[in-house]
C-alpha cells in the first residue's frame, strides 16, 4: 500500500508497441499529494505513453500503476470520477458546442444537470470563453480547444488532473489561460500531472521536475534542487537553466556542430531575384 | 465532490439526446434521400409483396452505422467515453434506444413518402403487420449490431469498401430474419407481438451484458482501431 501522501505511483512500467518500439523501460515515479509535477523529455521518451496508459486507453506489458493507493487494472472505472485528462489529441465531440460539451461531461462525471451546467458557464467564463459557449468545438482554435479540454478534464473537481502537452500549438494568451487555471487547481488541493516541451514554463509552473528519456526516468526532484540532485548523482552536468540540464542529460557531452557551407569563407549570396 | 446526482437516467437520457442531434448532423446520413426513392420505385412494382419490404430495407441500411458500429458514430468517439468513468450499460442502453427512436420515424417518414406514391395505400391490417414485421427484425438485428459493433469496429464511417460490406451484412442478416417474423406478422399478429416481446428480453437480458462484457475485454484492441 502506498503511502498516504503519494497520489499517484508508477513502479516498473514496460511497454513494447507491436512495431518493436520499447516505449517505456521500466519506468517508476512517484507523484506527492498537492504538487504540479513537471514530466519533461524528448519527442519519443515515453511521457505520452505513460499518460494513455495512465488515462485506460493503453496497457502496459509489465508493471503497475497505482492512482490514490488503489492499483489500476484495464476494467476500473471507478478512479477517473477522481481523475481529469487532457490528451494530446482532439478526443472530444468537436461537432457540440463547447457549453454542451462541457454539460455532457458533467453529466457522465456524475454531476447533476444543473450543476454541470452552471460549472460550464463558470469555466468558460474564466478561460475568456463566455461568449463562445454556443459555438461548435470545429470552428474554436488550437488555444481554444485545448482550454475547452481541460475545462473538461476539471470539470468534476477531480483530486488529480493529468496533461499531456496542454500547451502545444497554443498562443501566449491561451497558454496563460492554461497555467493560471493549473496555479488554481494547485491552490484549491488538487495533484497536477503535466508534460510539456515548453521547459521554461515547466520550470516555473511546477514545484517536482521528472525527466524521462528512452522510457526511463532519469530524475526526479524539487524544481529548486534538481541542479544540485544532478550534480550530486555524478551525471556530470553542469547547468544554470533547467533546459541546459535537460540537454546535457538527454544528449550527454555536448558536441560542437557545424554546416561546413555556412561555416567557410565564401561571401553570402545577395543577389536580387529579378 | 458533493453534488453528485449517480441518476443513471440523467445518462442514458442525455446520451439518446446527444446521439440523435449528431445523426442529424452528419452529411453521410443524407443516403436516407436516395434510399428513399429507391424504396418508392421498387414499392411500385407488382410483385413486391407489401410496400412495407422496401421501406425496411431502406431504413436497415440508411441505420447500418448506428447499428453496427455503435461504439464509432465519430472517430475520437469510444476514446473520449474511455478516459470518462462511463457505464457502458448505461452507454449501450442509450445508442440502442436511440437507434431504434430513428428507426422508427425513419421507417414513418419514409413509409408515408413511399404510400403517396404506391399504387395501392396499404390498409390497417397491412400497416400493422408492416410495423410488427420491421420491429421483429429491427430488435434481433440491434442485438447482432452489438456483437458486430465490438469484433469489426470502424473508426471512419462513410462509403468505403468496409462500410460497403457492413451494408451487404446488413442485407443479408434482413432476408433471414424477415423469415419468422413474416411467416408470423402475416398469420398471427399476436405471435408476432409475443416474438418481438421475447426478441427485446433476450436483447436486455443477454446483448447488453455481453457487449458490455466484450467491450470490458476488449477494450485496448478497441482503443487501436484505425
Amino acid at each position: 500500500m502506498s503511502d498516504q501522501m503519494t497520489v499517484l505511483e508508477v513502479r516498473d512500467l514496460v511497454k513494447t508497441y507491436s512495431t518493436g518500439v520499447r516505449a517505456l523501460d521500466g519506468l517508476s515515479f512517484s507523484v506527492r499529494r498537492g504538487i504540479i509535477f513537471g514530466f519533461i523529455g524528448l519527442n519519443g521518451a515515453g511521457k505520452s505513453s505513460t499518460i494513455r496508459i495512465i488515462a485506460g486507453l493503453s496497457r502496459q506489458d509489465e508493471g503497475t500503476i497505482r492512482v490514490f493507493g488503489e492499483e489500476v487494472t484495464p476494467r476500473d472505472e471507478e478512479y477517473k470520477r477522481r481523475v481529469g485528462f487532457v490528451l494530446d489529441e482532439p478526443l472530444y465531440f468537436d461537432w457540440m458546442a463547447a457549453g454542451s460539451y462541457l454539460h455532457f461531461v458533467g453529466v457522465m462525471e456524475g454531476l447533476q444537470d444543473d450543476e454541470a451546467w452552471k460549472r460550464a458557464d463558470e469555466l468558460l467564463d474564466f478561460l475568456d470563453l463566455g461568449g463562445k459557449g454556443d459555438d461548435p468545438i470545429a470552428t474554436f482554435s488550437t488555444g481554444m480547444k485545448k482550454k475547452v479540454s481541460l475545462a473538461a478534464a476539471i470539470i468534476h473537481k477531480p483530486a488529480l488532473i493529468v496533461l499531456d502537452e496542454p500547451l502545444e500549438g497554443v498562443d501566449a494568451l491561451a497558454a496563460a489561460g492554461i497555467k493560471s487555471t493549473l496555479a488554481v487547481l494547485a491552490a484549491a488541493g488538487s495533484t497536477v500531472v503535466i508534460t510539456s516541451h515548453v521547459l521554461d514554463t515547466i520550470e516555473r509552473l511546477c514545484s517536482e521536475i521528472g525527466i524521462i528519456h528512452a522510457g526511463k526516468l532519469l530524475l526526479q526532484g524539487p524544481t529548486d534542487q534538481i541542479h544540485t540532485m544532478a550534480v550530486e548523482r555524478s551525471l556530470g552536468v553542469p547547468a544554470t537553466t533547467l533546459e541546459e540540464l535537460f540537454v546535457g542529460l538527454v544528449s550527454g557531452p555536448s558536441i560542437t556542430k557545424t554546416i561546413p557551407f555556412l561555416s567557410n569563407d565564401s561571401p553570402l549570396d545577395h543577389r536580387s531575384s529579378g | 465532490m458533493g453534488d453528485r446526482d449517480g441518476s443513471g437516467t440523467a445518462t442514458v437520457l442525455l446520451m439518446i439526446n446527444t446521439d440523435l442531434r449528431l445523426f442529424f448532423r452528419q452529411p453521410r446520413n443524407l443516403v436516407i434521400l436516395p434510399l428513399t426513392l429507391c424504396s418508392t420505385f421498387l414499392a411500385l412494382w407488382p410483385y413486391i409483396g407489401s410496400m412495407f419490404a422496401p421501406v425496411s430495407v431502406a431504413v436497415f441500411l440508411a441505420l447500418e452505422p448506428r447499428t453496427n458500429n455503435i461504439l464509432f458514430h465519430t472517430p475520437h468517439e469510444f476514446d473520449a467515453l474511455v478516459v470518462l468513468p462511463t457505464d457502458w450499460k448505461r452507454v449501450l442502453l442509450a445508442k440502442n434506444s436511440a437507434v431504434t427512436l430513428l428507426a422508427l420515424l425513419l421507417f414513418l417518414v419514409i413509409s408515408v413518402f413511399t404510400a403517396y406514391f404506391a399504387p395501392v395505400r396499404p390498409d390497417a391490417t397491412e400497416s400493422i403487420a408492416g410495423v410488427l414485421c420491421f420491429l421483429s427484425v429491427h430488435i434481433p438485428l440491434m442485438a447482432i449490431g452489438n456483437l458486430r459493433s465490438v469484433q469489426s469496429p470502424r473508426r471512419q464511417v462513410g462509403f468505403a469498401l468496409s462500410d460497403s460490406a457492413g451494408a451487404l451484412v446488413t442485407l443479408v442478416l434482413v432476408g433471414l430474419l424477415s423469415i419468422p417474423s413474416l411467416v408470423l406478422a402475416l398469420h398471427s399478429p399476436l405471435l408476432c407481438l409475443v416474438y418481438i416481446l421475447a426478441a427485446a428480453v433476450l436483447w436486455f437480458r443477454f446483448s447488453i451484458p455481453d457487449t458490455v462484457r466484450r467491450i470490458s475485454l476488449e477494450r485496448m484492441r478497441l482503443c487501436q482501431t484505425r
